[in-house]
């Protein structure tokens, strides 16, 4: 990744000599990079040095709850771990303990501190390892090279990031407050940007699969109103109007949104912001839709928009699996 | 964890059983009776399903022993739930016919300019 190492770097500094700090740049929102850290779906996919897999037997995301994973070297070697939680802060901080399991070499156990710190529209991610001497620091990075080992591992999740098309939970404290959703685009960014703000291309992808917008008005400038009419495969029309908040093309956009019920009643509005960050050639978009308020009609209206979408309950039910198997 | 109380709600949600429920309650209140009818469930087993789906604050019953309706609760919890599920499926599946256009766009103006880029 040359071109990630101009504004990121991967130190492993001997800040103190029982510990091993790594720190990177991440291009990415610190919610994503916590849920690649936190959710057993994508950590195999980049978790370990350069030639290792690894596997996931069980991770419980609370304090005092169990991870136990596996990585196996290019020689075949297995290394299993047994970590516990002391801390889970989402999405900035994790602090964990960290012990080989019994029969596994090394024996060493650290314990680690996550930082994740939202810079701008990247993440700072700071990895500290404390391990109970320095003698064992230096073990393991004299004979296993656990310094090049982290940077690795820090460089394999920056390649992973951007396949994380799915959207992550923000939470404030106990809240939920909205998702955010990133996905490079393989289109220049003035192309992108006119696709979000000129409604005769917006009225071509704005909806779930199938849907199509029979109204769609989108006045591209601070202040425009929005108007959107989606029609349901089955027929059903959703009226959504919102307004320009901010408009710098081609790198951001803001616009509310408010679904509208019967008779044109606000049912809840929604805050969606939206970043293009040019990547030679590539776009990519982060959106970031939270609430910002909601009538006591807005559950009805949800629950009938789920009927309307048909298969979609399958579709809720893969998703409050996956969260029901973290949880 | 965003909070145990959501949690609880997607664990709720997890079940087909539990979705079915929640979706014919979302008709009105029904007894527990009238309920099971649709299932081919013991009275024990559809029991435990509203308990999951009351302790998930999903719903709610009536005191009376006899008949206890089981209503839909609209509250907080259910409506994060929702809009959740409701605003990443929009944005998924919207992102995906964004990615679709924009190749179709572009292949288009390839065309247009009589470019051959392989």
């Amino acid at each position: 990744m040359p071109q990630k190492n101009a504004n990121a770097s991967a130190v492993a500094s001997a800040a103190s000599e029982r510990e091993l700090v790594f720190q990177r740049l991440f291009d990415a929102p610190r919610e994503l990079v916590f849920e690649a850290w936190t959710n057993p779906k994508h950590l195999p996919h980049w978790w370990g040095p350069n030639g290792f897999t690894t596997t996931i037997q069980e991770m419980n995301l609370r304090p005092g709850g169990d991870w136990r994973l596996t990585m196996r070297g290019p020689d075949g070697r297995e290394y299993r771990s047994h970590i516990v939680f002391m801390e889970v802060s989402k999405p900035s901080r994790l602090v964990y303990r960290h012990e080989s399991e019994p029969g596994t070499e090394p024996v060493v156990s650290f314990e680690v501190v996550v930082d994740f710190a939202q810079r701008g529209l990247q993440t700072e991610v700071t990895m500290r390892m404390t391990f109970d001497s320095a003698e064992k620091r230096n073990e393991v990075v004299e004979k296993y090279h656990a310094d090049e080992g982290g940077r690795q591992t820090l460089a394999h999740l920056a390649d992973y990031l951007p396949r994380i098309t799915e959207g992550v939970l923000i939470t404030e404290g106990e809240a939920v407050k909205g998702l955010v959703l990133e996905r490079t685009f393989q289109a220049p960014r003035e192309l992108v940007f006119r696709a979000w703000t000129d409604p005769a291309h917006l009225q071509r992808w704005w909806g779930p699969k199938d849907f199509t917008n029979p109204v769609c008005e989108f006045d591209a400038r601070p202040g425009g109103s929005i108007l959107i009419h989606m029609r349901a495969p089955n027929g059903d029309v959703y009226p959504m109007k919102g307004e320009v908040k901010e408009l710098e093309a081609p790198s951001r956009l803001v616009f509310t949104s408010i679904a509208l019920g019967e008779g044109g009643r606000e049912l809840f509005e929604n805050l969606n912001e939206v970043d293009f960050t040019e990547q030679s050639g590539t776009t990519k978009v982060t959106l970031r839709t939270t609430v910002l308020r909601a009538t006591d009609v807005a559950p009805q209206f949800l629950a009938g928009m789920q009927q309307g979408w048909g298969q979609s309950l399958d579709r809720l039910a893969d998703l409050c699996q996956s969260e029901a198997n973290r949880s | 964890m965003a909070s145990d109380s959501l949690s609880n709600t997607f664990f709720a949600l997890a079940d087909p059983t539990r979705r079915a429920i929640l979706a014919r309650l979302a008709d009105g209140e029904t007894s527990v009776t009238e309920l099971a009818q649709p299932f081919d469930m013991s009275m024990p087993a559809i029991s435990k399903h509203l308990k999951v789906l009351e302790q998930a604050g999903l719903i709610t019953r009536g005191r009376d022993a006899q008949w206890r309706p089981c209503r839909l609760d609209a509250g907080p919890l259910r409506q994060v739930a929702d809009w959740v599920a409701f605003y990443r499926r929009f944005w998924e599946e919207s992102f995906e016919r964004l990615d679709d256009y924009l190749r179709e766009l572009q292949s288009k103006e390839k065309h247009a300019a009589k470019k051959r880029k392989r």
